[in-house]
């Protein structure tokens, strides 16, 4: 493992996470690590193992709680709601294990969705470069379909898209590819690692599956809620 | 695309989508705001038209000389020296009480009101005893300038026979009523006998039918001249009669009158107090049927929506996952109730307007008079059309205030472990 020179695009110390409850769940503990721009993480680990919570307090959708979370150099730990939702709009993007395309809208619409979101006019000056990623896909002709008139791996090419329309740092996926056939799978994943690689950003993408992480440049392992290794790969 | 901001394409996106659901809501809103408009129009026509039962035939507000009030012997200066037998009783003199000089009375409460007046007269009323050869029948008599006196009740438009309009000295107009229960026609001879023992012979020019029986059994109408020596008043009048454009209005300006002027001023509605607080309680209930139609469709709304939210739970964590604020996913729902509420509202006013209209024109044939009347009693007005619509955007943006709650209170994460 190289020791990063920039200043980590994420850096996580001790973070630790407690769900309340009746029985209260440790769901992590101690983690540490942080991730240099453009890096491509695959966090792996059993079912239980902490990697959705883990994704969660990267994405500022929960606070963790214990330890600190740093953005681009800036402590986000514990910001307001409303702070921690336009960070989530101007400087990542999700992709899920399933689309969650919204059905009343098309393909781009869908995809421009985070730009419009601001309401700055940035779906208008977004919208050329939207249109050429839906080229680089070669989904060009299905721009105006509606979600359900998509196949399963088109409807996952597209929520790719929308993770990336507002250019973001840093993508958090949660088993993008864990609804797919392996074929779909490779070719979702294939897409992914390509263009973030080009447009040199942060991807962290949970997986369960070893040859995929296997092509990314970094793997994470958590056991138990606890990172058990964290490991360079030839990628 | 057409629609910039992300919480109004949203909303009407999904309201476009979901047409089923969409359809239905603004159906329940068109329909309360119908039935709101429909209600509160049909109320207030029966009531103008019981109203007007009651006032077409009479002056709204009647002005009239103080009576005179008797006087407490030991107020008087001259008390002292006066001599009280025990056993009598101060006679007050009996006479007309009549207005001298009151042309300035007339122009001065013209201009006092000067908005609200439709018609105002002089006066000259007095009871009459009216007789053809052996029967004999008390009436009131009315001296009137025929042309005025047909705004404060319209005799001429009810004539069934002979003339009313250019009344010459000597003659009177009398009611079908009174006609037929004396044996008269147009051109016979009646001879009148007032209180002050004056008695004088009019021929019969014009008999007329209001279908006010006070008016038509009981009412002899002649000339000012032959009223004013009939009733022994010289150039005197009896007091004013006015007519006011809003019949509820009539006590509030027989008030204002009642401080300016040195005479007794009452309004219909005095005499009728029965028939108004039975009205009053119409009103009521109206109320309560528009706040019970309000509510309903207001619920039938919040429903919807919640449903309509329930079912976007996934969606919703999504994006607020990307980044939607609690703000935003608020604004979508409540611009949906909005956009819902106004949809109805104008699709009920439209229906509204329609069934009035067409109700409107019914009519109905009296038995009878064999004359024909509006069925339904409508009046649309602008204030009524304002309160269902009103009601209906209040509502409804009430109603979407919870489900917009809900929604934007969903937590991404929820979503996100759901699957
Ligand atoms: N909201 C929650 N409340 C209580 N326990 C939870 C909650 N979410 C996750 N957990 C628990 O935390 C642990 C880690 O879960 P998760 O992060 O989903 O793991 P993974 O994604 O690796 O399967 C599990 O034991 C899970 O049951
Ligand atoms: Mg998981």
């Amino acid at each position: 493992m190289s020791v990063p020179t920039d200043p980590p695009i994420l850096a996580l110390e001790n973070v630790g996470k407690v769900y309340p409850g009746a029985v209260p769940t440790r769901a992590l503990e101690g983690v540490t690590f942080s991730v240099r721009a453009g890096e491509f993480v695959a966090i792996v680990g059993a079912s239980g193992s902490g990697k959705t919570t883990l994704l969660n307090l990267l994405g500022l959708l929960d606070s963790p709680s214990e330890g600190r979370i740093a953005l681009d150099g800036r402590d986000v730990t514990g910001l307001w709601p409303a702070e921690a939702a336009r960070l989530r709009r101007d400087r990542m993007g999700f992709i899920f294990q399933f689309h969650y395309l919204l059905p009343e809208f098309s393909a781009l619409e869908n995809v421009l969705m985070p730009c419009r979101l601001a309401g700055d006019g940035r779906d208008l000056r977004e919208e050329g470069r939207v249109r050429a990623l839906f080229a680089r896909v070669g989904l060009t002709p299905k721009l105006d379909r509606r979600p359900d008139q998509l196949s399963g791996g088109e409807q996952q090419r597209v929520a790719i898209l929308r993770a990336l329309a507002n250019d973001p740092r840093v993508i958090l996926a949660d088993e993008p590819t864990g609804n797919l056939d392996s074929r779909n799978a490779a070719e979702v994943f294939g897409l992914l690692r390509e263009i973030t690689r080009e447009a040199q950003r942060t991807v962290i993408m949970v997986t369960h599956d070893r040859d995929l992480a296997a092509k990314t440049d970094r793997v994470i392992t958590l056991r138990d809620g606890r990172m058990e290794s964290d490991t360079a790969v030839g990628g | 695309m057409a629609i910039r901001s992300f919480a109004l394409a949203v909303a009407v996106r999904q309201l476009a989508h979901n047409r089923g659901q969409t359809l239905l809501s603004i159906g329940v809103v068109a329909m309360s705001v119908t039935l709101i408009i429909f209600t509160s129009s049909l109320i207030r026509g029966v009531q103008v038209r019981l109203v007007n039962t009651i006032t077409d035939s009479i002056p709204h507000v009647r002005i009239m000389p103080l009576e005179r009030q008797p006087e407490v012997l030991w107020d008087r200066a001259d008390a002292g020296d006066a001599v009280v037998r025990v056993g009598t009783v101060p006679k007050l003199e009996q006479r007309v009480r009549k207005i001298e000089g009151w042309q300035p009375w007339l122009e001065r409460i013209s201009a006092l009101q000067p908005h609200d007046l439709t018609a105002l007269t002089a006066s000259i009323e007095g009871t009459v005893v009216i007789a053809r050869e052996s029967k004999r029948l008390s009436a009131r008599l009315v001296g009137v300038v025929p042309e005025v006196y047909n705004r404060i009740i319209d005799l001429q438009q009810n004539l069934v026979a002979g003339r009313y309009f250019g009344l010459n000295g000597g003659e009177a107009v009398i009611g079908l009523k009174l006609a037929t229960d004396l044996g008269v026609r147009v051109g016979n001879r009646v001879s009148l006998r007032s209180e002050e023992g004056i008695t004088t012979s009019v021929t019969i020019a014009g008999i007329y039918e209001t279908g006010f029986g006070s008016v038509d059994g009981g009412l002899v109408v002649v000339p000012v001249r032959d009223a004013q020596s009939l009733l022994g008043i010289g150039n005197a009048i009896t007091g004013f009669g006015l007519k006011v454009r809003d019949v509820f209005a009539a006590e509030r300006i027989a008030g204002e009158l009642r401080q300016q002027l040195p005479f007794k001023v009452e309004s219909w509605m005095q005499d009728n107090e029965r028939t108004l607080s039975g009205l009053r309680a119409q009103s009521g209930s109206s109320q309560m049927i528009i706040f019970f139609t309000t509510a309903s469709s207001g619920l039938a709304i919040a429903a919807l929506m919640v449903m309509s939210v329930t079912g976007k739970y996934r969606e919703i964590g999504i994006l607020k996952a990307m980044g939607a604020t609690a703000g935003q996913i608020l604004r979508v729902f409540t611009l949906q109730g909005a956009i819902l509420s106004l949809l109805g509202a104008a699709l009920g006013s439209g229906a509204a307007f329609a069934l009035l209209r067409w109700l409107g024109g019914l009519q109905t044939i009296s038995p009878t008079t064999g004359r024909a009347s509006e069925l339904f009693p409508i009046v649309m007005t602008f204030g009524n059309f304002f309160l269902g619509n009103g009601l209906a955007l209040a509502a409804g943006l009430a109603a979407s205030l919870y489900p917009a709650w809900r929604a934007s209170r969903v937590n991404p994460i929820e979503v996100i472990r759901g699957q």
